[in-house]
């Protein structure tokens, strides 16, 4: 479990190290230390941190005052310097204090065996001490620390408060992890008009974790639903901040609209929130933050769909594409997508046809076709803009219709829409595989359900609180049992080609917050209006 | 046909992990001819090699074999960017040599630079990357979905399991002659190009 927390720290002390240009001139300059010595006599507990303490940790992990106020550090004489986040001690000398290297350049164990043992070389460290070392960089017996060690702008007060930390780091535990449990949130619609499909995501999440509990939680701590009523809405964000004032320690498959006041303090607090529901797909990967994405952007919907007709060949005379799509970020996503997949494959680029949400002219996008002549269609919408599509009659009858692509959440399954869809060439684009290891997936979905004798409803919201759990579940595995926040990120972060059953698999990465690059097309027999795959899940480069 | 394509991917197997990039022993000077057929064997080339799709710092597709080897030489090189330590004094040796190659860079002689971290290392992060080296049209940057990646990887010797582990070997290779040697991407630029001019001389 350790090597999976290295390659983050290890980016700060690289940030300094390029920030300084010595990363090559550096190589060896700094000898790596021994391994600690033994333990002395440690603080009587570090279980719950005084008040200084908690200031200090504040410093050590988030580069920050209690005041809000970043810190600042200088590397050498080199006026470079490093601020807030990226001068946190905990991105070079690890979240536990255990140190790291990189380069050649070692940052040392800050940990109280290390610091305040007894018999450590030069004497063990004390408040003076400290403080000269983090602001002037020299160590006892008067060593000049590296210069990749930054010489911090702190007033004693805040470098007593490190010293009161460095007295527990790696012991202490999150104020909000306790050795038994651990208090999960999710905020969902328990009344109003969502609240049978709000029920159904609780029971599954309530089941998903009951079940780790029945085999001993994780590493002993019982896992804990919290959930706050988002009432008639799926928007959460006042539910989530009465979460979030009851300091639950992440939130999983929980109503998300990423606006507001809820998504600031998600985002300053660093709670982690696994497979927002309630949202739709998202527009496109935010690439950081805390909130993680277990189904693909719309950008990637269209990417797909144009690499799956690069991969036809081009009929003669063939036109460019066109992509019809709300105007708002939105529908911008989407013509990204496609626009750049387009470049990508050499591909003519994309004509855009923006309508303003909620008032799509079906006759006129048809005119525009009929103009254009295009290649293939890719509709994007939120409503029926295509089943109004499908319906308007076709100006050029006469020709055959151009190739038509569209999300598969746009499709009505009646009789008549597939029909319709069939006369089209109409090209779903899944946010899921539609193989046969998804049927399977779904089936071992359903008797998870009736094994927790939770009712089957809602299928899609429960297969993604379902998946969310899992995910959640999986990364608190791999954070290990010092858990804390940026330590559940980083175990995200790691995650790659994971399976939480329904839905696509899960790669995280550290500029990645979309869980699945990627997406499935089924088409619709005219014969027997049967819904069948086209092409298997399609992977794409972001 | 058959043989040679066996002996390529033994030779290319030797070319596996060397420990860490720090610890890099002296170079070899006189690197190892590790393979190849003196009738270079298109069909057999392009069936070993693949035309995997990799994508480029211009967020272009390449098919491996034919869009990014067939009928050069190249320079392959493995990487991450996120690795701060002995890695960027690889690539900077590197755009020595695509300095040293002057107008030969690309068309005659590519330079690819494959990253073993596809999910970190995007188009769009290659293309920063590659600016810092001043990187020209002859040299990609590439990655790929994992899936594409580790196939190539896997093809030349430089699969490794986590980034970290990367290998700081440099594959030389005349595609058409199919001889492939290797050596240290931290090997001299003078002697890279030398290498790299006299790869089909008989030993
Ligand atoms: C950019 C990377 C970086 C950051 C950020 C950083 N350090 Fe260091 N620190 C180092 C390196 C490298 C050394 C080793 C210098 C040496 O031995 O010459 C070091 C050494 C030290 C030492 C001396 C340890 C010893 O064994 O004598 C102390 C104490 C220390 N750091 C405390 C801190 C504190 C407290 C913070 C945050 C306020 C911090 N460091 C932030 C890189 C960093």
């Amino acid at each position: 479990m350790g090597h999976l927390v290295t390659k983050r720290r290890r980016r700060a002390l690289a940030a300094a190290l390029s920030a300084l240009g010595l990363a090559a001139a550096l190589k060896g300059a700094a000898a790596v230390r021994d391994a600690p010595a033994p333990a002395p006599a440690g603080p009587a507990s570090c279980a719950e941190l005084s008040p200084a303490a908690l200031r200090g940790r504040r410093i050590f992990h988030h580069g920050a005052l209690a005041s809000g106020e970043p810190v600042e550090g200088r590397l050498g004489a080199s006026g470079a310097a490093l601020h807030g986040k990226a001068a946190a001690c905990a991105g070079c000398h690890g979240r536990s204090g255990d140190g790291t290297s990189e380069g050649g350049v070692a940052a040392p164990p800050l940990t109280p065996e290390q610091l305040f043992a007894a018999d450590r070389a030069g004497g063990a460290y004390t408040a003076e001490t400290l403080a000269i070392a983090v602001r002037d960089g020299r160590a006892p017996a008067a060593r000049e620390l590296h210069l990749v060690m930054p010489r911090y702008r702190l007033d004693r007060a805040h470098l007593d408060d490190l010293h009161a930390y460095l007295r527990c780091v790696g012991r202490d535990a999150d104020p909000d992890v306790s050795p038994e449990a651990l208090r999960l949130g999710a905020a969902l619609p328990l009344t109003g008009r969502f609240a049978a499909a709000g029920a159904a995501a609780r029971d599954v999440l309530a089941a998903a974790f009951a079940e780790v509990n029945a085999q001993g939680g994780v590493f002993r701590r019982r896992l804990e639903l919290v959930v706050a009523d988002s009432e008639d809405t799926l928007d959460g964000a006042a539910a989530t901040s009465r979460l979030l004032d009851q300091r639950v320690f992440a939130l999983v498959g929980s109503v998300w609209s990423g606006d507001g006041d809820a998504a600031a303090r998600l985002a300053a607090d660093e709670v982690p929130l696994v497979g927002p529901l309630g949202s739709g797909l998202p527009a496109s990967d935010p690439g950081d933050g805390v909130v993680f994405h277990l189904q693909p952007g719309l950008d990637t919907l269209a990417r797909v769909a144009v690499a799956h007709l690069a991969a036809a060949p081009a009929p003669t005379g063939a036109g460019a594409l066109l992509v019809v799509h709300p105007a708002g970020p939105r529908g911008d996503a989407f013509l990204r997508g496609a626009r750049s997949e387009a470049l990508r494959r050499g591909l003519p680029a994309p004509v855009s046809f923006p309508f303003e949400p909620g008032r799509f002219d079906a006759a006129a996008a048809a005119d525009a076709a009929a103009r254009l002549r295009p290649r293939a269609v890719l509709l994007a919408g939120e409503g029926d803009e295509l089943s109004r599509w499908l319906a308007a009659p076709s100006p050029s009858a006469t020709r055959p219709r151009p190739a038509l692509y569209a999300p598969a959440f746009l499709m009505r399954r009646d009789p008549g829409s597939l029909r319709l869809a069939a006369a089209a060439r109409l090209l779903l684009v899944h946010a899921s595989p539609t193989d046969e290891a998804e049927r399977l997936d779904l089936l071992s979905l359903s008797s998870f359900l009736e094994r927790h004798r939770v009712p089957p409803r809602h299928t899609a919201f429960q297969a993604s609180a379902y998946a969310a759990a899992r995910v959640l579940v999986e990364a608190l595995k791999r954070a290990g049992a010092h858990l804390t926040r940026p330590g559940l990120v980083a175990a995200l972060e790691e995650l790659r080609g994971f399976d939480p059953g329904p839905g696509p698999a899960i790669t995280f990465g550290r500029n990645r917050r979309v869980g699945a690059y990627g997406a499935s097309l089924t088409g619709v027999d005219p014969a027997s209006n049967d819904v069948s795959p086209v092409s298997a899940w399609v992977e794409v480069v972001p | 046909m058959r043989r040679a394509a066996l002996l390529l991917a033994a030779a290319l197997a030797l070319a596996l992990p060397c420990a860490s990039p720090a610890a890099e022993p002296v170079p070899d000077r006189t690197p190892a001819r590790i393979g190849g057929s003196p009738a270079g064997d298109d069909a057999a080339a392009a069936a070993y090699f693949t035309d995997t799709e990799l994508i480029d710092q211009d967020g272009r597709a390449r098919r491996f074999y034919t869009d990014l080897l067939r009928g050069r030489k190249v320079l392959i090189h493995f990487a991450f960017t996120s690795c701060k330590g002995a890695c960027p004094t690889m690539a900077a040796n590197l755009a020595r040599v695509q300095a040293l190659l002057g107008k030969r860079a690309g068309k005659e002689v590519a330079i690819l630079t494959i990253t073993v971290d596809p999910v970190n290392d995007t188009p769009k992060v290659l293309k920063r990357f590659a600016a810092k080296f001043s990187a020209g049209d002859g040299w990609r940057f590439l990655t790929g979905t994992p899936d594409s990646v580790e196939k190539v990887l896997g093809r030349l010797g430089g699969l490794t399991k986590k980034p970290d582990e990367h290998t700081s070997t440099l594959l030389i290779g005349d595609v058409t002659t199919g001889m492939w040697l290797k050596t240290v991407a931290t090997e001299r630029p003078e002697t890279i190009v030398q290498l790299v001019d006299h790869i089909n001389d008989k030993p």
